[in-house]
């Protein structure tokens, strides 16, 4: 990229790309509850309504099968709205919007139309939020065919797979952790894109293959780095889109490290890690795996409240150091 | 196929755990769900219940005992199964004994209850195997790896969990000049020459080989801690005296800069390397016949071809013509040694450059 780099926290990186798509394309609208005056749940809107007005920058009653059908409309019609929800557990209420609706809709029609909208959620625990306000629900999304699911872990990629997001024909689902909206890191200046469905090695290994999603990405490459001083070296694999699942690029370190871990924060059963370790078995990889797929996620209980039961329901670093290790030195 | 019954994990923090109790005797039948044994824990006394029903066997997991969790510390047979190959040895005649072990599960006449009891001593010798009654165990690399390299994963020693053969334990088994397909009689060992001529060098064999090594730094260390001026070239030494076998005497010469200095060594397949390194570094070098190795490594050169003496059968010169890039050069008698044989001692020591500590070890 040319342009030149700055740093930004993940939610700022998040408004940059909003007030570009804002700024170059008048169909971009955003909307959500309390996203204009008070900013958004979590700041992530802040000022847009002071530099784009009301009418760009639209509060939605607190309804969000109300909310959500509008923006599914307003896409079908020919704007592109960015919707957002103040938790993505609050999907629940606007299933039929995004599943029976959004998803369907192209398929429905015999491909007249497309639905071109952009859903931002606010994911994942850690924020003593509790059980309602704290879950990981993107494996939901990534079940349904019709839309596409996106993870970014880094304020470089919450901006460029947004703007790859507005510019995809079909709804495109956000998942952005609560815990990343303060992180900070390089961001281009100015448009890009970051490419759906491409995953990222965020670091080189040759021993074991960590595919990590969400907060999980700092995690296992913090877990990477304390292997690193025992010699084992982790490929940390940023998956970044869960649907669809950029299957080649794990396939390919495996067949170069022969042994895979999975690590996400949403509930471990039927979730994307066993969606990849199929993938897996079933793929050319088999061959060249020197033990078996191991998979870390999360318990199987809601988040709790208590902040200590909170943090023990989810995977943190000890628990990935420790099954990395194992993995990699040929105890599992 | 036999259930395995193992020691589970039943408390959070448990690594390792004791059988307080077997509640069912060995040879008596259970039923799935029945209390077959109590553990111990910090906190509680748990009983584990039968995961199948049939006959309880093969049990390892002593009273008592600190195990493993996931240990294997019993089997449950079904009518009809045996715990172990062995067992059908003393199957009586006429049955179907001859297959080989993994095949005999299932496969052997209505089994007597006697017949039953007299596997259950076999089956405690090697609890950790990966055993024939229970289905070879090996991941899919190891598989992949023993099918190309045309090497069998039976009999091999598996290091993972529950004896599970793993990719190092096949490497390490094809690292072994004696894990050659065809086993001990392949080993290499020339016909003594009977007329023992002076060969002119265009009646010999010449093989040469060419080995890119990259030396860990541990490797160098344990070489320099053998003898001082040790190196790669004592590798192929140690392997070369390992691939002749135990009685070979190998004619050890050594060429550096400062002139020829050699030594004969009795029984060289029976040296370790501290002995192998440190011979033929000092001392007139003396005159070469029956079987010779020149470590010429120190000259700096690409290749050297070595014309064979009267009595030689075969002359192996090392060479490198820089750190790591060894050339082998092997002339032989072609009447003493077949172009088979010296291509499998080239190939025993490239694999020896290959993975050295499992030559060391």
């Amino acid at each position: 990229m040319d342009q030149p780099v700055r740093e930004l926290s993940y939610a700022e990186a998040i408004r940059e790309a909003m007030a570009i798509a804002l700024e170059r394309d008048e169909r971009v609208v955003v909307m959500g509850e309390d996203i204009g005056v008070y900013g958004g749940a979590f700041q992530v809107t802040g000022d847009l309504i002071e530099r784009f007005g009301p009418d760009r920058i639209i509060d939605t009653p607190i309804s969000e099968l109300g909310g959500a059908g509008i923006a599914v409309g307003a896409a079908v019609t020919g704007l592109r709205p960015i919707f957002e929800f103040q938790f993505s557990d609050f999907a629940t209420l606007a299933m039929e919007q995004i599943v029976n609706q959004a998803a369907k809709m192209r398929f429905m029609l015999g491909g007249s139309v497309s639905v071109p909208v952009v859903m931002r959620f606010p994911a994942g625990s850690g924020t003593g939020a509790a059980a309602q306000h704290s879950q990981s629900l993107e494996a939901w999304f990534g079940h349904v065919p019709g839309l596409k699911v996106v993870q970014p872990t880094t304020p470089e990629d919450a901006k460029g797979l947004l703007l790859a997001a507005l510019e995809d024909p079909d709804p495109v689902m956000i998942f952005e952790h609560k815990l990343l909206y303060k992180t900070r890191g390089p961001v281009p200046e100015g448009a890009y894109t970051t490419p759906i469905g491409k995953a990222e090695i965020r670091r080189k290994g040759r021993d074991v293959t960590v595919v990590a999603t969400g907060v999980m990405v700092s995690r296992a490459l913090e877990a990477a780095n304390e292997l690193a001083a025992e010699g084992i070296e982790v490929e940390v694999i940023d998956l970044r889109t869960v649907r669809p699942i950029d299957t080649p690029a794990i396939v390919e370190s495996v067949i170069r490290t022969h042994r895979l871990c999975i690590v996400h924060e949403a509930v471990k059963t039927l979730g994307i890690g066993a969606e990849i370790s199929a993938r897996i078995a079933e793929s050319e990889a088999f061959d060249y795996l020197d033990a078996p797929i191991v998979r870390l996620g999360g318990a199987e209980t809601p988040i709790p409240y208590n902040p200590d039961l909170e943090k023990a329901a989810v995977p943190q670093v000890p628990g990935i150091v420790a099954a990395l290790r194992d993995l990699a030195t040929g105890r599992r | 196929m036999p259930v395995e019954v193992i020691l589970p994990k039943v408390d959070m923090d448990m690594a390792t755990g004791r059988i307080s109790r077997w509640l069912v005797a060995e040879g008596s039948p259970v039923k799935k769900g029945e209390g077959l044994f109590e553990i111990e824990t910090d906190k509680a006394a748990m009983e584990i219940e039968a995961p199948a029903d049939g006959v309880l066997a093969a049990v390892t997991g002593r009273e008592g005992d600190e195990l493993p969790i996931g240990a294997r510390v019993a089997l449950i047979l079904v009518e009809g199964e045996l715990s172990d190959g062995k067992a059908a040895q003393i199957a009586p005649a006429g049955t179907a004994v001859d297959a080989a072990p993994q095949r005999v599960v299932g496969t052997v006449a209505p089994v007597t209850a006697p017949l039953l009891a007299a596997s259950l001593p076999a089956a405690q010798e090697r609890p950790q195997a990966a055993s024939a009654e229970t289905g070879l165990r090996a991941t899919p690399l190891a598989r992949k790896i023993a099918r190309d390299r045309a090497i069998a994963l039976e009999g091999l020693q598996g290091s993972g969990p529950r004896g599970r053969i793993q990719a190092a334990d096949v490497e390490a088994a094809l690292a072994l000049p004696q894990a050659q397909s065809a086993g001990p009689d392949q080993k290499f060992t020339p016909e003594p020459c009977e007329t023992a001529p002076a060969l002119p060098s265009a009646e010999a064999i010449r093989l040469g080989i060419r080995i890119a090594t990259a030396p860990s730094e541990a490797l160098l260390e344990m070489l320099q801690g053998a003898c001082v001026g040790a190196g790669l070239a004592d590798i192929v030494l140690l392997a070369c005296a390992r691939a002749l076998g135990p009685d070979a005497s190998l004619t050890v010469i050594r060429e550096t800069p400062e002139g020829t200095t050699g030594a004969l060594v009795e029984q060289a397949g029976l040296a370790g390397l501290r002995h192998l390194a440190g011979s033929g570094r000092s001392g007139e070098a003396p005159a070469r016949s029956g079987m010779t190795l020149v470590d010429a490594s120190a000259l700096g050169l690409a290749d050297m071809t070595l014309p064979l003496e009267p009595g030689e059968r075969l002359v192996l010169a090392v060479t490198a013509a820089r750190e790591g890039m060894l050339a082998l050069t092997l002339s032989v008698d072609p009447k003493a040694v077949t172009l088979q044989e010296a291509a499998r001692l080239l190939h025993a020591v490239e694999r020896a450059l290959e993975a050295p500590f499992a030559l060391l070890a």
